[in-house]
């Protein structure tokens, strides 16, 4: 078999194809020196490398996409910035400390939330609102992010009120008026009583001078039963619980 | 001893290739370095060799002709990205393997035989066309003609890669890792289908094979 195979070795061509082949050969080499390949071999031969190497390059798209993936998620709660502000107070920051939760375990908050909590703080010159804004930074500094489904601005605003809560310092000095945090009840229900106990009873002869007008005159007890029940009702009917002096009334403050 | 230098022939590249191997690489250098006519010599050297996997591979002297042709420009405008961690000769064998299967697989339909001549100049060549045949005159030339043909056509009823695996390995002498090499496969996949393409062979030949 071997020797059968050795037969192709001896199918060879002519010397003179030899000099034809040479010659098709040089004037290729030489277009192929002059010519400017196409942009999109480039390309092409890229495509080739990747499809002769699929599986790496598959195992490498879906790693990388795994991280972008992951990291796509967990991108609000891993941004760690520490804000650097003035005047924080440093009896503010212990008092937050001893409310139960260390500051330095605490993670601080995203850049986005603190600068936006900086850009509220007032100027160091006023006092008053200086203590309270820096003090809200501090504690925004060192808010816990209690949840990854909040946001940091939802996470301010319950470090804001948690603190207002617990401060000492007067709120309407700050704002003036603390009914933007918290809804007010206008006043204390009373309890409920009966409408007509603040009325006085009504006299015989104002009832009489009522029903001269609005009743016809009966003389027996039994129209005189009926007439009497009705002026009451007709005087219960006619009083507005609304306008007397125990009514209550509601507000909602947002 | 004899045996096993020649398994670890049939295995390994020869140490002769490796000296061939470092006087390329020399060359390939000289190419990198600007110097467009050493690549001539490549051409030179190579020539005869590439064209006879070529054509052995198609059994189609202009197809063969063509494909030898661009393996060489393509291995010249590819020079640049020679490294060196294989040999040139594996690595300008690996191009035009490629360039002949991709020629293949595109003209799957259309194969027909433009066969070159057998020499019988060659002392080699004249001593196994005695091995084979007892005829002499005319009767001589028909039968190599005829068994040059038949050898033909058993080649091309094997599918691309066994018949790649057989020119590389029966007729061009390369070992088995050079064709793992160049085929881009393992060992154990070039002596299977070496095993397997010389089964066929041996079934459509069976006729002319001496017992």
């Amino acid at each position: 078999m071997e020797d059968l195979l050795r037969l192709k070795k001896a199918e060879r061509p002519p010397a003179e194809f030899w000099t034809r082949f040479e010659a098709e050969l040089h004037a290729k080499q030489l277009a192929a020196i002059v010519t400017r390949r196409p942009w999109w071999n480039g390309i092409s031969r890229g495509f080739a490398v990747i499809s002769r190497h699929q599986i790496p390059f598959g195992a490498v798209a879906a790693l990388a996409l795994t991280w972008v993936g992951v990291h796509y998620m967990s991108a609000p709660s891993e941004t760690v910035h520490v804000i650097q502000l003035n005047g924080v107070e440093a009896s503010h920051a212990a008092s937050v400390r001893s409310e139960g939760t260390s500051a330095a375990t605490r993670p601080p908050l995203s850049v986005e939330a603190s600068g936006m909590v900086s850009a509220m703080a007032a100027p160091p010159q006023a006092p008053v609102v200086v203590s309270g804004a820096s003090h809200v930074s501090q504690l925004t500094a060192a808010a816990p992010i209690e949840s990854p489904s909040r946001t940091p601005f939802s996470n301010v605003i319950a470090v804001t009120l948690a603190d207002f809560r617990e401060s000492n310092i007067e709120r309407r000095d700050v704002f003036g008026s603390d009914r933007e945090f918290e809804p007010v009840m206008a006043s204390v229900r009373q309890p409920a009583a009966e409408p007509l106990a603040h009325l006085d009873p009504v006299s015989e002869e104002r009832r009489s001078r009522l029903l001269a007008t609005g009743l016809p005159t009966y003389d027996s007890p039994a129209t005189e039963r009926i007439s009497e029940r009705a002026s009451n009702d007709r005087i219960y009917e006619s009083l507005d619980p609304y306008e007397s002096n125990g009514g209550m009334s509601l507000e909602f403050k947002f | 001893m004899n045996a096993s230098k020649a398994i670890e022939k049939t295995l390994v590249a020869s140490p002769e290739r490796k000296l061939e191997a470092d006087a390329d690489l020399a060359v390939v250098r000289q190419v990198q370095a600007g110097d467009v006519a050493a690549f001539n010599r490549l051409i030179h050297k190579y020539r005869e060799r590439v064209l006879g996997v070529i054509y052995n591979m198609t059994s189609n002297r202009e197809d063969a002709a063509d494909l030898a042709q661009d393996a060489f420009i393509k291995a010249f405008q590819s020079i640049q990205r020679f490294q060196g961690q294989a040999s040139f000769f594996t690595w300008l064998y690996r191009i035009a393997v490629n360039s002949t299967l991709s020629h293949l697989r595109r003209n799957r339909l259309r194969s027909f035989f433009s066969l070159e001549s057998v020499r019988e100049d060659d002392p080699i060549s004249r001593e196994l066309i005695d091995a084979l045949t007892d005829t002499t005159g005319a009767g001589r030339d028909s039968f190599v003609r005829e068994l040059q043909e038949k050898l033909n056509d058993a080649m091309q009823k094997l599918s691309i890669n066994h018949r790649t695996v057989v020119t590389l390995f029966e007729i061009d002498g390369l070992s088995h890792q050079e064709i793992a090499e160049v085929m881009d496969c393992s060992v154990g996949t070039v002596r299977s289908r070496l095993h397997y393409a010389k089964q066929l062979l041996q079934a459509e030949l069976h006729l002319y094979l001496r017992p």
